[in-house]
């Protein structure tokens, strides 16, 4: 367990000495969201209806363009090596890399999601369930991209093959995200949505880890 | 007493790796034995048959020609690289070291910070006088709180050699060690070598310079089967 706290602090502490990159999605998700009141109409009738859908894909969108990076900045210095040859277990290296990976990625999105709804004329109900639902699926989403930017290490065009690889694995989350802030937004229950999306997200951090230690064992063989 | 640690697992497929008993210990003091090793990349066969072992104390360089496959054989040695056949047997207690071409620390963290964390990852208590010491031995006492990325080359490939001075293990592999280093660095690596052999520990290496030391040479050419000539167009 020290390894997953040791190598989130470390992993945290490199990407504050480089923000820019992974603060691109932040950057790239408020200016697409920006841009949809101006090109839709900003009458709030219309805007309100289609907010969850185009948040939540744009934000999986932003996701995807830092995702390739988990790993290559490591494999490129040669520390994933250093990791994979140490007594420490790599599933807790791994999970600690992408609790750092999604404090610097996932965690802004989340934070910003209020103004984003507001800009689409979101009701204050759905603002809540629109944050509390990229709480919950964001997470998956740094799984999930871990799992495919693991696979894809030091290939040439990584980039466009991880989002290829990991794109039909969003799918659900989107669908069930959606759901969610749609349900939060006219007024329902939330419960539903948010139980499922929370049990991907155990699910996934007990098993994607898994699946990237073995990928990256593999990965390094050049 | 030496132990096989079970969590390591090198090259999972075809070594049979197996723990020492104290009778053959005082027999036989090897720490790495390589028995019919052969070994393909990219269709061709870089080396076959190979066969040697290294004990405690062994000081062994890996001979041969650019792209004979030194690298190769270490990565085979330390399980990175997985599409060889025959026997690799590790009779050690604690994980090998093993430092390649890459830089193996963080650019973007300090020299303490990188050092530290490697202390962290192989479980070994964390002393400030313990890195600090092998910093001032390495020269880099005065860079200790900068940026890897603003130091030169080879002072980069002296923070990684520090970990020789840190992490407890018996067998090293080092790639090309004396590459990109200064006089006063590779007087410093040797000495590090030599306490490390006086301590029992072994060290196998490749370099394409000549080391005036005792040592047992490995040399590729010996292992590399005559049909080779015949395939290569």
């Amino acid at each position: 367990m020290s390894h997953l706290l040791m190598s989130f602090l470390r992993d945290f502490r490199s990407y504050l000495r480089r923000p820019g990159d992974l603060l691109a999605p932040l950057v790239f998700g408020f200016v697409v969201i920006s841009l949809f009141p101006l090109g839709i109409g900003p009458e709030p009738a219309q805007l309100s209806v289609l907010s969850p859908g185009i948040i939540w894909v744009v934000l999986l969108l932003a996701s995807l363009l830092s995702v390739h990076l988990l790993f290559q900045r490591d494999d490129e210095e040669g520390v994933l090596e250093q990791q994979i040859l140490s007594p420490a277990s790599l599933y807790f290296v791994v999970l600690g890399k992408v609790g750092a990976y999604w404090m610097m990625t996932g965690m802004p999105l989340v934070l910003v999601s209020p103004l984003m709804a507001q800009m689409m004329s979101m009701s204050g109900s759905g603002t809540l369930a629109l944050t509390l639902s990229l709480l919950l699926g964001t997470p998956i989403v740094s799984l999930l991209g871990a799992v495919g930017a693991s696979l894809t290490i030091g290939i040439r065009g990584g980039a466009v093959l991880v989002t290829i690889l990991i794109l039909p694995f969003y799918i659900p989350i989107l669908v069930l995200g959606t759901a969610m802030t749609e349900a939060g937004h006219s007024g329902e229950s939330m419960v539903f949505h948010g139980a499922l999306l929370a049990a991907a997200l155990s699910f996934g951090c007990a098993f994607a880890p898994l699946a990237v230690a073995g990928a990256l064992s593999v990965s390094v063989e050049n | 007493m030496l132990e096989y640690c079970p969590r390591v697992q090198f090259g999972k497929t075809h070594a049979t790796v197996s723990r020492m008993n104290t009778k053959e210990m005082t027999e036989q003091q090897a720490l790495l034995t390589v028995r019919g090793l052969t070994c393909e990349r990219g269709g061709n066969e870089l080396f076959a048959g190979m066969t040697f072992s290294v004990n405690s104390g062994d000081l062994v360089q890996i001979e041969g020609s650019n792209g004979s496959g030194k690298s190769t054989l270490l990565r085979c040695l330390c399980g990175f690289y997985k599409d060889w056949e025959g026997e690799i047997n590790w009779y050690i207690d604690h994980h090998p070291l093993y430092i390649g071409h890459k830089a193996g620390v963080s650019a973007d963290l300090s020299i303490e910070e990188n050092l530290a964390y490697l202390l962290a990852l192989h479980e070994v208590p964390q002393l400030p006088q313990l890195i600090e010491g092998v910093v001032a031995d390495a020269g880099l006492l005065v860079h200790l709180n900068r940026a890897v990325r603003e130091l030169s080359e080879g002072q980069r490939k002296k923070v990684n050699l520090c970990r020789l001075g840190l992490l407890p293990s018996q067998i090293w592999l080092l790639d090309e060690p004396f590459s990109s280093l200064d006089g006063v660095a590779v007087d410093w690596l040797m000495s590090m070598i030599e306490e490390h052999r006086a301590n029992g520990g072994s060290v196998v290496y490749t370099s394409h310079q000549a080391i005036k030391l005792d040592q047992k040479h490995v040399r590729l050419a010996d292992f590399v089967s005559e049909t080779i000539g015949a395939c290569t167009p």
